[in-house]
């Protein structure tokens, strides 16, 4: 759906302050490289910007968001195979040159990331159950919430979470990391009718 | 003890788009704007040569009451002349207006604009860009249903779906509804204690067209607005007189009920519901959906069943949000 006034700036300004991060964060997730995923936040902005979609909330925006870049990054992720040498050596050059000057804060978090074992061992997962950790562990969403967004029943979304957390189990106690992955995940349910009130009940 | 996937989230919160990064994203976006201008330039009409400001929000909501046989999920009322809530730090509006909507085209556009707010509503399909699962109240639980064997010898069923048919828009005068197809499928009305004609008798319309004037927007804006549905009435196939006889024998009829308004539903696939707004400066703006129902609309229909009930056992007095039970895809 094209909208034939594109939003505003500082409305766009805004919507990139507010969810610009979780945005990256959901994008590095799925694709693994800063780089790609820059471009995945770049492209959501975009369509954000083209979009006639009325959010309610600011929660109806994230969840649109999110939704975006989850399609964005799977298109990405399917013409993947054609760019994943440059993208290797791009990032390592990156690295390099990174570690040249001075770093940002945002820039030594990403590189502390890549240190980390799970980052690592989420690479051995299949992109739909990396998804749902992300969604779960870091997005704080709800088995209802992850269903609504992806489109799925959330038996399924509670189906790939375990299999998502068996499979880190076993790669992190290959690695000999100590094993403590039943944080519960998900936050109380807020059911999407409980987003935006139009009016008294009418009997 | 910390968990490892509490470091871990704890480290990926910390990540952050860098000052470059955002400003990259704004070059882009300011990048794109001369191209979206001359595209809506090459594509807009000269449907009006007026530009106006817009000055308050006028929400049309259109009741859909709860008519009590099986399901009751989502009841609405009316709102009328909602200002345009202010957006709040995260590019958003304040929800706690009502009716109000925080898109920013709306709140800037120079031109008229609505939609259904069902489709706004909605939870966008993957893979599917202009699709969505319906919002809450829009044909997710049936207010009434009956079936069984008709004079002619043949079996008849009458499935009533609650339907939303508000929009968000600013300056609506009326909204017209139209939905494609035979006759089988029927918008209906029924006016309430609180909205009846002048002789006192209830309101009450039924047609494949439906007509939502300024009148009635200001009558029913002051009181509970009557029921506003999607009636069916069709013959179902042969095979259904088994199950209405196996209901028969067994006093359940829950099996025969959920497939005949699934069959139903499978019968509204692919219509095309046109509505047509129609604002103070005489100009009219049409939008076209198509509705489908879910893949797996039997399951859902029978779960919100299940969690109607639920809730009536459960003594809640908590507003049922059911399961969509179609996509509403915009077509135009």
């Amino acid at each position: 759906m094209t909208n034939r006034t594109p939003r505003t700036e500082e409305f766009m300004d805004r919507a990139i302050d507010a969810h610009g991060d979780a945005v990256f964060r959901l994008a590095l997730n799925q694709l693994r490289n800063a780089t790609d995923a820059q471009d995945a936040v770049q492209e959501t902005f975009v369509r954000l910007l083209t979009s006639e979609t009325r959010f309610e909330n600011k929660t109806h925006l994230r969840a649109w968001l999110l939704r975006v870049a989850i399609n964005i990054c799977h298109d990405m992720h399917k013409s993947a195979w054609n760019r994943r040498v440059d993208r290797l050596e791009d990032d390592q050059h990156a690295d390099a040159r990174d570690s040249r000057r001075s770093a940002s804060a945002e820039e030594i978090a990403l590189r502390t990331l890549k240190d980390h074992p799970v980052w690592n061992a989420l690479a051995d997962l299949p992109e739909d159950q990396r998804l749902v950790i992300h969604l779960a562990y870091i997005e704080d969403r709800s088995s209802d919430e992850i269903a609504q967004l992806l489109g799925i029943k959330p038996a399924t979304v509670r189906t790939r979470l375990f299999r998502a957390r068996t499979r880190l189990r076993e790669i992190l106690g290959e690695t000999g990391n100590a094993i403590a992955l039943a944080r519960p995940p998900c936050a109380p349910s807020v059911s999407r009718g409980n987003a935006a009130s139009h009016g008294p009940p009418t009997h | 003890m910390a968990t490892i996937m509490d470091e871990y989230a704890q480290r990926m919160a910390s990540i952050k788009l860098t000052p470059q990064m955002r400003a990259a994203i704004k070059r882009r976006i300011a990048d794109e704007r001369p191209n979206l201008a001359q595209a809506a330039a090459r594509s807009q009409p000269a449907r009006r040569p007026d530009r106006r400001t817009h000055t308050r929000r006028h929400v049309i909501a259109i009741a859909a009451c709860t008519a009590g046989l099986v399901l009751g999920c989502t009841a609405l009322g009316i709102l009328w002349s909602q200002k345009n809530p202010a957006p709040t730090n995260d590019g958003t509006a304040d929800g706690e207006k009502q009716g109000a909507s925080s898109n920013d085209s709306a709140l800037s556009a120079s031109e008229s604009s609505f939609v259904l707010v069902a489709y706004a509503d909605g939870t966008p399909v993957e893979d599917r860009g202009d699709t969505v699962l319906a919002g809450p109240g829009f044909m997710d639980s049936v207010g009434s249903w009956d079936a069984g064997p008709d004079d002619d010898g043949g079996m008849s069923c009458h499935n009533v779906f609650n339907i939303d048919l508000r929009a968000y828009g600013d300056d609506i005068v009326q909204l017209d509804y139209r939905i494609d197809g035979d006759e089988s499928a029927q918008f209906c009305y029924l006016g309430s204690r609180g909205y009846t004609k002048p002789d006192g008798s209830f309101e009450e319309m039924h047609g494949k067209e439906l007509t939502i004037t300024q009148d009635m927007l200001e009558r029913i804006g002051t009181i509970d607005g009557g029921t506003f549905s999607l009636e069916m009435t069709f013959a179902p196939p042969d095979e259904f007189r088994a199950l209405y006889e196996e209901s028969h024998a067994t006093g359940d009829s829950d099996e025969f009920r959920f497939e005949s308004i699934a069959y139903g539903a499978q019968l509204l696939a692919g219509s095309i519901i046109t509505v047509t707004a129609s604002f103070e400066d005489g100009t009219t703006l049409t939008h076209e959906y198509r509705i489908e129902p879910v893949d797996d609309f039997k399951d859902a229909l029978m779960r919100n069943s299940q969690a109607f009930f639920d809730s009536i056992d459960a003594g809640t007095t908590d507003e049922l949000v059911c399961e969509p039970l179609f996509t509403i895809e915009q077509l135009s």
